[in-house]
């Protein structure tokens, strides 16, 4: 017993502790305030110490054993969380593998003070604890422990004399991971977003019909694949398997765990390879691509019949384009998702300094569709004949510039295509983004390989020209809708300065056509020196939470969500952001609908709004766990549940209304 | 020999992964002394149902079900083996696997005395000392359970309840697996749960320790 004096410094004194001798264990109940103040939530724990060669088991003990059993009885109001372990160790005996603890073993939970109590200060609680673990050597012996704990109710509590012991506790985080039911086992894939965590172990929860065994892990880019052997021919439920992960950090060698969920793998890879082909299909009558498009058919028109053969090979140099860009693109997203960051479709946009850039060439596109000025470079066929040199490079340059302006748009299909291929390996993604830059380019490669299909359109014409011309307005319409994207990551001075840059590009471009000489040499140089001016002010990082003010929504975060949930409230979260189209067609149609303002005005139902416009990891980290890669995303908590159910990405008010009302 | 062929057979059984017994499949023959010397195999009673329990005196788990205020196990046992007009028989086989020396090894004598003090009402308690039966079944815990039928297919394995605590009390509530079974496949009805996760101590095999 003096070796535990010796070996455990924060003992304050043997009287805290209750011997149970004949259990080898020492055990007593601490609370980590001195009171409890109501509307807050408090932690309480059992601390136990076991005798040298003795063990306690873990919630799944493992081949045998037996998991603790705690059970209590509370005040009035009064609600607990699940019991949380610590991190357990793997004891092998012989062919049989246990899951516990040897020396101590610290469980605890959360009580949560109900707001009632601010009328009952200096009243006395009761909280009784019946505590049951097993402690075993080779023998076992159950150990049993009923106690009650009397706390004041205080308006402000401070922290007991045990509180250091609560410091360093904290709930396991939740990460979502998928499986696949082989012949004999369970092939599991799980997320991991840090390089510098090396997993050491993996337990599985109790009631999965899998062996406790260490099973064989196989570290993938950004996954981990396990292969766990099933047990028997209990059949595994597909809505959750969880598995505790123990993960030891290489350079400060600290073990810390995860909690995965795991779901049947149901999307095959088949049906995601089609849905990416239909995004990027779909991505063409998009109003971001579709002036592209457009014009790349416009181009066709205006080559004389012997360049029509050269329209084949165009569309493999376009394709080419599309191709690269995306490949570079899906490139940089394994890397940031790699490096630990979040990161999605859409991603590109919580840069304002890649809005403006977009804004800025959507404007000089539109400017050329009006004629305005001349973009020879990127419009081949567009008034200037083919040369074969510079039409490589033209088309080239089409394909990169047609994956640029389909970046602020997404396509039915299109999100969940790619949602799905960034939880997975970095070959899934790129072939998923391979298939998509297919569909995109799929338009004009049907008539490159068919252009006898050239006869089908419209004959060349006056129309023509118009044609164009409107084409630029869609393009303008993009600029507006950047803009909008845009104040809400930056002040208005910034974006003040960016409506000046174009102004004083317009000038530029006037400037260029219209002088000649040292004139436009001078106007030239002093555009330029403007442009520079302005455009440093214009891409400053914006200043973080510069969101306005909202009465319907509550700003989310983590930990404000695990509060409301302790306090068995319905929530609803609204994953959004300002470049996301479907997310404010939602709002229009379903936030904002009298229906629902109704209906939220007299329930007590927690809307809570993440908004991911610009960069948040708290918030990218929660969209991975549910496998998005990009908002929006709905998820809908009925009152004290921990699993979410996830709503529609197309919400109408009855949708809505179903989900939420109990 | 005997020694030699019992300790392969163990260790072919478990290292061999998938040959534990199977719900659904035929139930591994074995036969063992028991505790009044006779010798009893599995296929002496294809016909009646065999309810097979790993006993272990000494483990807590074990010992709340045989507790006199309760005598959970003892009701249990004699409620099926009784004999009853026009129903089924049922045997009641408990065997011990625990080697010598551990906790729950018992010699032929010491079983007799044991069946007799705790007034227990199983049909015999086999001595499987080496643990090549308890290897067979892959039995990890006492109590751990198994359901044989008529045609000798094994029809459930697991738990004896679904309340895995020491504590006598939660007999109370306790929803017996092991009667469960039996009601569903004497009435023709489909087993509402034919593996459950047992729970007890460990059996004190001779190999391993915990």
């Amino acid at each position: 017993m003096l070796l535990f004096y010796l070996v455990c410094p924060w003992l304050f004194s043997s009287e805290d502790f209750t011997i149970l001798k004949e259990a080898h264990s020492r055990v007593r109940l601490l609370a980590e305030h001195d009171g409890l103040s109501a509307g807050s939530s408090s932690k309480l724990a059992l601390q136990i110490l076991l005798e040298e060669g003795w063990h306690a088991y873990w919630r799944n003990p493992g081949d045998s054993g037996a998991a603790p059993i705690v059970e209590w009885q509370l005040p009035k109001g009064y609600q607990v969380s699940d019991l949380n372990y610590p991190l357990p160790h793997r004891i092998e005996m012989g062919q049989l593998t246990a899951i516990g603890y040897e020396k101590e073993l610290l469980l605890w939970v959360d009580l949560a003070v109900p707001q009632s109590e601010e009328l009952h200060r200096g009243e006395l609680r009761k909280i009784q604890i019946s505590a049951e673990w097993l402690v075993c050597k080779e023998e076992c012996v159950p150990a049993f422990f009923d106690e009650t704990l009397t706390l004041p109710v205080k308006e402000e509590s401070a922290g007991s004399q045990t509180s250091e012991v609560f410091t360093p506790l904290r709930p396991l985080e939740t990460k979502r991971g998928s499986f696949e039911v082989l012949e004999k086992e369970l092939l599991l894939e799980l997320p991991v977003s840090d390089s510098s965590l090396q997993m050491v172990d993996l337990f599985p929860f109790p009631d999965l019909p899998v062996s406790v065994k260490k099973p064989v892990f196989e570290r993938g880019v950004s996954q981990i694949k396990v292969r766990i052997p099933l047990m028997s021919a209990k059949p595994v439920d597909g809505n959750s398997a969880r598995f505790l992960a123990v993960f030891e950090d290489t350079k400060t060698l600290v073990k810390i765990g995860f909690l995965y969920e795991a779901t049947e793998q149901t999307e095959t890879l088949a049906w995601m390879l089609l849905f990416a082909f239909l995004g990027g299909l779909l991505l063409n009558l998009m109003p971001c691509v579709f002036p592209i498009l457009a014009l790349k058919f416009y181009g066709v028109f205006q080559m004389e019949e012997a360049e029509k053969k050269e329209i084949s090979r165009a569309q493999v140099y376009y394709q080419i384009g599309i191709l690269v860009s995306l490949w570079i693109l899906a490139g940089a997203l394994i890397l940031i998702r790699d490096a630990g960051s979040s990161a999605g479709w859409g991603f590109h946009l919580q840069s304002p300094a890649f809005v403006s850039f977009l804004i800025l060439l959507f404007f000089l596109l539109g400017l050329g569709f009006l004629d305005y000025l001349t973009l020879p470079m990127f419009f081949p066929g567009s008034g200037l004949t083919l040369m074969s040199k510079e039409g490589f490079l033209g088309h080239f340059f089409t394909g990169v510039l047609a994956v640029v302006v389909a970046s602020p748009c997404t396509a039915p299909f299109m999100g969940t295509a790619i949602g799905f291929a960034l939880t997975q390996d970095a070959l899934v993604t790129l072939i998923l983004f391979t298939l998509l830059g297919l569909g995109l380019g799929f338009p004009y490669l049907l008539l490159g390989f068919f252009p006898s299909l050239a006869k089908f359109l419209p004959r060349s014409g006056p129309w023509m020209v118009q044609f164009k011309q409107f084409m630029a307005f869609p393009l303008f319409g993009t600029c507006a809708w950047l803009f909008f994207v845009l104040s809400s990551q930056v002040e208005g001075l910034r974006v003040s300065s960016l409506l000046g840059c174009m102004v004083l590009l317009s000038f530029g471009i006037w400037v260029f056509k219209s002088l000649r000489g040292w004139m436009r040499s001078l106007f030239l140089i002093l555009t330029l020196a403007g442009l520079l001016g302005l455009g440093s002010v214009a891409v400053k990082p914006p200043a973080p939470g510069s969101v306005s003010k909202d009465t319907l929504w509550e700003r989310f975060s983590q930990a404000g969500l695990d509060r409301h949930l302790l306090e068995r409230r319905s929530v609803f979260i609204n994953f959004t952001a300002a470049w996301c189209i479907t997310c404010k067609a939602n709002e229009i149609l379903t936030f904002s609908s009298d229906r629902v303002q109704q209906y939220l005005k007299s329930s007590d139902l927690v809307m809570l709004k993440a908004d991911w416009t610009n960069r948040d990891e708290e918030i990218g980290e929660f969209l991975r766990r549910y496998d998005r890669a990009g908002v929006p995303l709905y998820l809908f908590y009925s009152k004290g549940s921990k699993k979410a159910r996830v709503l529609p990405e197309l919400l109408t008010p009855e949708i809505f209304l179903n989900a939420v009302q109990p | 020999m005997k020694a030699c062929i019992s300790l392969t057979l163990f260790l072919i059984s478990i290292t061999a992964g998938w040959t534990a017994p199977e719900v659904g499949k035929e139930a591994p023959e074995f036969e063992l002394k028991g505790h009044d010397g006779k010798s009893y195999s599995l296929s002496q009673f294809k016909g009646s149902y065999v309810v097979l329990e790993w006993f272990n005196y000494g483990c807590p788990y074990v010992k709340k079900h045989y507790s006199p205020e309760y005598s959970n196990m003892q009701n249990l046992q004699g409620k099926w083996t009784a004999p009853r007009e026009g129903k089924p028989k049922v045997a009641w086989l408990s065997i011990v696997s625990s080697a010598p020396g551990k906790q729950g090894h018992v010699s032929a004598h010491e079983a007799s005395e044991l069946k007799i003090s705790l007034d227990a009402k199983m049909d015999a308690i086999l001595l499987d000392p080496k643990g090549t039966v308890g290897g067979l079944y892959d039995a990890v815990t006492t109590p751990h359970m198994f359901v044989i039928d008529q045609k000798g297919v094994l029809r459930y394995q697991g738990a004896i309840d679904d309340q895995p605590s020491a504590r006598v009390a939660s007999l109370k509530s306790a929803h017996n697996f092991v009667n469960e079974t039996l009601e569903a496949l004497m009435n023709g009805k489909p087993v509402p749960n034919p593996v459950t996760k047992p729970y007890g101590c460990s059996v004190k095999y001779k190999s391993n320790w915990f």
